[in-house]
């Protein structure tokens, strides 16, 4: 490197502080010239017989300490001023890292990014960061750049391999399955440009069909038997966190930050002048989309499995008191369906024993009663709640049940005369403009239909209707901790959909949790070769 | 059964244990290979990144209050208004905050803190934003809608005034000729109004923008951007160190120490032993023999001498608390009215006990002061009887401790100055208010801690460390300085080679929860003033530690000096002489507490600087744990056979205690009389305020125009309420 090098490089900070560079750019740039000068040219430096050291040492070393020492203090400086947005980014960067040298372990903390996605834009919204777009903006983008990050981490690891062997061992029956959800995605990415709005279809598929790349990760990562065997109760021991923090808040109340964001959200985030719990999450909706699925699967998990109890349980109890403390009745119904799915699941398997099946079907009806017991004390804050909760009874003749029907039958009305759709992203979050008004169907699948159109919905519906069918006959025919997590995890994925009959939950963050679990579900139905442990099971 | 016993199964955390180890051993595997250079680069990029934004953020403001005149003007028969109340007022004009949300996009709570003052030619707006800009912004959009919204005030008036004046003038039977003049005159007035600029005041066109006030500020202002408002020190500091624990990692991967390899080709034999150190087999770590303690063989009348002088103290104190306690609450114990009162109409929730109070979150004694309260209709006495309890406590902790690190001669006269020391009236104020159970229980469990890390683990290194983390817990949920209980517990558990990362673990989560939503209490000032008056600081800190042992300011800093100079002389020997494992284990405690209660003084001076280099009774109680700890670490040091190259005789050992003991005790009785003549002003104080809000009937009662005695706008509402429960004796 010549001495002009050097002092490019050196002056370049200064250069770039001239322009009123942002500041973090500023920093990092002077960091970096610091460490590059200081490392390029170490062996030189520290031969004093080098004739290079002669001309240069002074300049050398002036460059790179100053270097050093202004992209430090510019680094300090940006800590000191946006220590949010720098924790963000660190752990952005962290994950990342662990993308790039542990996949598996990056999908967790992409998913524990997830989990926090509302406490992380509180915080930034507390700084006027020199980043582009507002706080719900940078993150939401700095979460997607982790999560994809990890799962394009996963899946360049793998070289699609696993996939391949999946497609290998799969059935006729499964590969149509395979096929048709397949034939969906793609379907999904032209249908973005059958949206009026372009930015909005694709806004509409990143909310939702493109998470669907999670539940491959997963599936790639879980594939391992070392992996496989902990998969689960690490993704449980994640959501132990983010359950901690919702019971918290449910116990303790909301910060008051906090209480201002909800105010903000379209969805709704009060009933009878009671904030619903939100958790660590920008709405009360995102957090039971999350919480409903871990609470199935801890539930099915810690009783399968002695080794998964504590957190399995642990989990699931947390996530319910944040559940209750939402006031939503979507999520019980949920739990209560994939509880029945596991359930009959194990009383058709032939080596569980009758005691143990009896066992399971007490431990749900005490589930479900205990829950109902919570719904009724929770909602003791206002007139409105308690008739929340009898609506919990009486569905039929709920108020907000009654609007939903209301919804859907005119969505439904509006599909007879748009048969092949409106194109991806004209329901839900991305059809939202500057007003903040937005198409809502209230129920997922009906979101499917009306942006997808009938054939849409078709292909999506056989597609996931045969896949779980295939895993759940995989499953069963499956011994020891293999069914064990595999069966929880399709529990969750189960409850998931059904909660997402009441609501577009295919956007809400808890969409992350349920394809992951579906790809832990999908590893443990197909990856050949148990370890010792599961053979002695 | 086959009747053979099983190998134990593996225990579920196992896994999470090896990948904690495995992550360690990695860890430390990248630090022994860095080289001295990389070393110095690390350490210098970790202070300027975790202590830099620390202290950078202590040194900004916290708000910027930007001004914009406001000249009252008549218009018509409306006189012009200099009451800030009236100014006040508008601002929670409906329309108004609309606007401001509309044009400056404020929330009504962003302008709560808006005043209008007398300035010197005019009124002036004053308007506090956390930066300059925003200050600006806000009092440029908020005078205008003030003046505009008193307008629109007077326009409702003019039009339903008018309405009204015509109505009765044409009332039969008309109104007397003199009132239907007065009427007629009005409604001309209110008449010519019509079209007029109505509003009742006129606002400069702009307001002064704040200028950065300190040297942080006008970094932050000089930085591209807008301004970014104060961060929370804590929290920087902690982005700080996740960035520099992230950098780190990231460079062991990217550039990594040219000697790495080597040592990670050793790190399996590291990594087991690491293991074996880090999570011992029970039974693994030999339990240390504890020290016998030798009989306390005397005489009996000395027993009996030595009995009545622990006791004399803690009587005189009991007796003069049972004298001038007053069953009254005073100050910030009104503040647990609020408490009850939210109790009775069923809203008091978890949240209301984790609050802050000033930069504290007294959870404990608050809950104890909640129960109390309960069980004896909140007579307050029975309070001061409690906080008595916990010092006599915390004294028979301390006074075992004595027994089991000092020999006889030493342990006698410790007790006795302990007794002396920990009851002393010097501390009146808190002997005198209930409130005060924070300072008691934060000592109290402080001394618990250091005890469980220094007697207790040896024992068992479960029991010691849950115990240990049990008292943290109650020292730092109790009073502010217990935060401290935590690394000044993992420097005696590093000291003594024991277990640390399991309390370390416990401290980082506990600090974490201390400082989760903790706001910067406004009320009690900048936390940066130490920093601009170092000089001050410095002053605040010895007068907060020898003022209670000396009769005068100037003596007190002087003894300040000395005993910090002493603490740090002895602390220095014990440290060079580490490897003295029996000096040790009979200094960890003594040294633990003094630098305890020496971190106390610090964050106290940090904390009540901007009020003034004072030394208040209530800080007494710090100070004399202070003292307390100098003294038994020096006799420690005396019980050892030599310091240094001088030996230690029996008879030498003697004379030492003697010199060090006599002018404690002097030091220790110089202001007793003192404390005696204060508790009793002080329960004059609390009979005259307990007669005066009994008596008073109104907000307005003259009595309670006396900030000590009515420190709150809410004190009479909350005297009412006592007096319908009928507590306190109301």
């Amino acid at each position: 490197m010549t001495i002009a090098g050097v002092c490019a490089i050196a002056a370049a900070p200064v250069a770039l502080l001239a322009a009123v560079a942002p500041a973090a750019g500023f920093a990092v740039a002077g960091l970096a010239a610091g460490f590059a000068v200081a490392r390029r040219n170490r062996e030189r430096l520290l031969d004093p017989a080098s004739p290079f050291v002669r001309s240069a040492t002074v300049v050398l070393l002036a460059a790179a300490i100053a270097g050093f020492a202004v992209g430090v203090v510019g680094v300090g400086l940006v800590v000191a001023n946006w220590p949010a947005t720098v924790a963000l980014a660190t752990l952005v960067g962290g994950v990342l890292f662990l993308a790039w040298r542990a996949p598996a372990w990056a999908l967790l903390g992409g998913l524990l990014l997830v989990g926090f996605e509302g406490s992380i834009k509180i915080l930034l919204g507390f700084e006027p960061t020199p980043l582009p777009g507002d706080e719900r903006a940078a993150g939401a983008a700095a979460i997607d750049l982790a999560l994809f990050g990890a799962v394009a981490g996963v899946l360049v690891a793998d070289r699609l391999e696993t996939p391949r062997a999946i497609w290998a061992q799969a059935t006729k029956g499964e590969r149509v399955a395979l096929r048709l959800l397949g034939v969906w995605l793609a379907l999904s990415v032209l249908q973005i440009a059958q949206n009026e709005n372009l930015v909005n279809g694709v806004e509409g598929f990143r909310l939702f069909q493109a998470y669907t790349a999670v539940a491959v990760a997963v599936a790639v990562a879980a594939w391992s038997p070392r992996v496989r065997r902990h998969a689960l109760p690490a993704l449980l021991a994640v959501t132990v966190v983010v359950g901690l923090y919702a019971a918290l808040r449910v116990a303790i109340g909301e910060a008051h930050a906090e209480f201002l964001f909800a105010a903000q959200v379209r969805t709704t985030s009060f009933y009878g002048g009671q904030l619903r719990a939100l958790g660590s999450f920008s709405s009360s909706i995102g957090m039971v989309s999350f919480l409903t699925p871990v609470a199935i699967a801890g539930l099915v998990a810690g009783y399968l499995s002695p080794r998964m109890r504590l957190v399995g349980w642990g989990a699931a109890a947390l996530a319910i008191v944040g559940i209750l403390g939402s006031y939503g009745r979507g999520p019980l119904f949920g739990i209560l369906v994939g509880l029945l799915f596991a359930l009959v699941v194990l009383v058709g398997a032939g080596d569980v024993s009758r005691r143990r099946k009896a066992i399971a079907g007490a431990l749900v009806l005490a589930t479900v009663g205990m829950t109902y017991l919570g719904v009724q004390v929770a909602s003791r804050g206002s007139d409105r709640l308690q008739e929340r909760a009898r609506g919990v009874l009486n569905p039929g003749q709920d108020k907000s049940v009654k609007l939903r029907f209301d919804n859907w039958r005119d969505r439904l009305e509006d599909v007879r005369s748009h048969p092949f759709g409106h194109g991806v992203g004209w329901v839900g979050g991305a059809s939202a403009n500057a007003n903040g008004d937005e198409v809502t169907t209230d129920n997922s699948f009906l979101k499917v239909l009306v942006e997808q159109g009938v054939y849409g919905l078709v292909v999506f519906l056989a597609g996931l209707v045969l896949a779980l069918w295939a895993l759940t006959r995989r499953l069963a025919a499956r011994g020891g901790e293999a069914r064990a997590a595999g069966l929880a995890a399709l529990a969750g994925v189960v409850g998931f959909l059904v909660l997402s009959i009441s609501g577009e939950y295919v956007e809400q963050p808890g969409k992350v949790v349920a394809w992951a679990l579906l790809g832990i579900a999908t590893a443990c139905a197909f990856a050949p070769g148990q370890d010792a442990r599961e053979a002695e099971a | 059964m086959t009747g053979t016993r099983s190998a134990p199964a593996r225990s579920r955390l196992e896994p999470v244990a090896e990948a904690a180890h495995d992550a360690i051993a990695w860890v430390r595997a990248g630090v022994a290979a860095e080289g001295l250079e990389r070393r110095i680069a690390w350490i210098v990029v970790g202070v300027v990144l975790v202590l830099g934004p620390a202290l950078f953020n202590f040194s900004r403001s916290e708000s910027f209050t930007a001004q914009i005149q406001v000249i009252p003007r008549e218009v018509g028969p409306f006189k012009e208004i200099r009451d800030p109340r009236y100014y006040k007022a508008l601002t929670r004009d409906f329309i108004l905050r609309d606007q401001m949300a509309k044009r400056a996009g404020a929330s009504p709570e962003e302008y709560a803190g808006a005043r209008v003052v007398e300035g010197p030619r005019s009124l002036l707006l004053k308007v506090d934003a956390k930066s300059p800009d925003r200050a600006e912004r806000l009092a440029e959009t908020l005078g205008p809608l003030m003046a505009t919204t008193s307008g629109r005030q007077i326009e409702r008036y003019r039009t339903f005034r008018l309405a009204d004046i015509n109505a009765v003038l044409l009332e039969r039977p008309r109104p007397p000729a003199a009132e239907r003049l007065r009427l007629y005159r009005l409604r001309r007035d209110l008449r010519r109004l019509a079209g007029k600029p109505l509003e009742r005041v006129a606002v400069a066109p702009d307001a002064a923008r704040p200028d950065p006030k300190t040297w942080a500020d006008r970094v932050a202002d000089a930085l591209p951007g807008s301004f970014p408002g104060r961060a929370s020190p804590f929290w920087s500091a902690i982005a700080g160190l996740l960035l520099f624990g992230t950098l780190w990692v990231l460079a062991q991967a990217v550039i990594p120490p040219p000697g790495r390899s080597e040592v990670e080709a050793r790190l399996p034999a590291g990594a087991i032993a690491l293991r074996r150190r880090v999570l011992p087999p029970r039974g693994d770590v030999p339990p240390q023999v504890a020290e016998p303690v030798a009989p306390l063989a005397i005489p009996l009348w000395l027993r009996i001498a030595w009995i009545a002088a622990l006791v004399a103290t803690p009587l005189l104190t009991l007796w003069l608390v049972a004298e001038h306690g007053e069953n009254v609450p005073f100050w910030d114990e009104w503040n647990l009215v609020a408490l009850f009162q939210k109790q009775d109409s069923g809203r008091l929730g978890l949240g209301d006990f984790l609050a802050q109070h000033n930069e504290h979150r007294p959870v404990v004694p608050r809950t104890a002061d909640y129960v109390t309260a309960h069980l004896t209709s909140w007579d307050l006495r029975v309070e001061l009887y409690r906080n008595f309890a916990v010092a006599v406590a915390t004294f028979v902790l301390i006074v075992v401790a004595l027994r089991r690190t000092l020999d006889r001669v030493g342990f006698l006269a410790g007790s006795v100055l302990a007794s002396l020391l920990l009851f002393s009236p010097v501390q009146w104020e808190n002997w005198l208010w209930g409130w005060q159970l924070e300072w008691f229980l934060s000592n109290l469990a402080a001394v618990g801690a250091l005890w469980a890390l220094t007697f207790t683990i040896d024992r068992s290194s479960r029991r010691g460390l849950a115990i240990a983390i049990a008292c943290g817990l109650v020292a730092t949920f109790s009073l502010g300085q217990g935060l401290f209980v935590w690394p000044v517990g993992l420097l005696v558990l590093l000291l003594r080679h024991r277990p640390w990362r399991v309390w370390a673990g416990a401290g980082v989560l506990t600090w974490i929860v201390y400082f989760a939503s903790w706001e910067n209490d406004t009320g009690t000032g900048s936390k940066s003033l130490a920093l601009e008056r170092p000089g001050d600081f410095v002053e605040f800190v010895v007068l907060y530690l020898g003022r209670p042992l000396a009769n005068s300011n100037a003596t007190g800093k002087l003894v300040g000096l000395v005993l910090i100079a002493v603490f740090v002389a002895a602390a220095t020997y014990v440290l060079r002489h580490r490897r003295d494992l029996v000096l040790v284990d009979r200094a960890a405690l003594w040294l633990g507490l003094g630098l305890y209660t020496l971190m106390g003084a610090l964050i106290s001076g940090v904390s009540r600087l901007d009020a003034g280099v004072i030394a208040f009774s209530r800080y007494a109680t710090m100070a004399m744990i202070f003292a307390l700890a100098v003294m038994a670490l020096l006799f420690v040091l005396l019980r050892s056979e030599r310091i240094g190259p001088r030996v230690v005789t029996p008879e030498r050992r003697r004379w030492a205690v003697a010199a060090i003991g006599v002018p404690l005790l002097l030091a220790a009785l110089v202001n007793a009389n003192a404390g005696v003549d204060s508790m009793e002003r002080k329960g004059d104080e609390l009979d005259a305020m307990a007669k005066c809000t009994r008596a008073a009937r109104s907000p307005r009662d003259p009595c309670l125009r006396n900030p000590r005695a009515s420190p709150y706008p809410e004190q009479f509402d909350w005297t009412v309420y006592l007096r319908r429960k009928g507590w306190a004796g109301y």
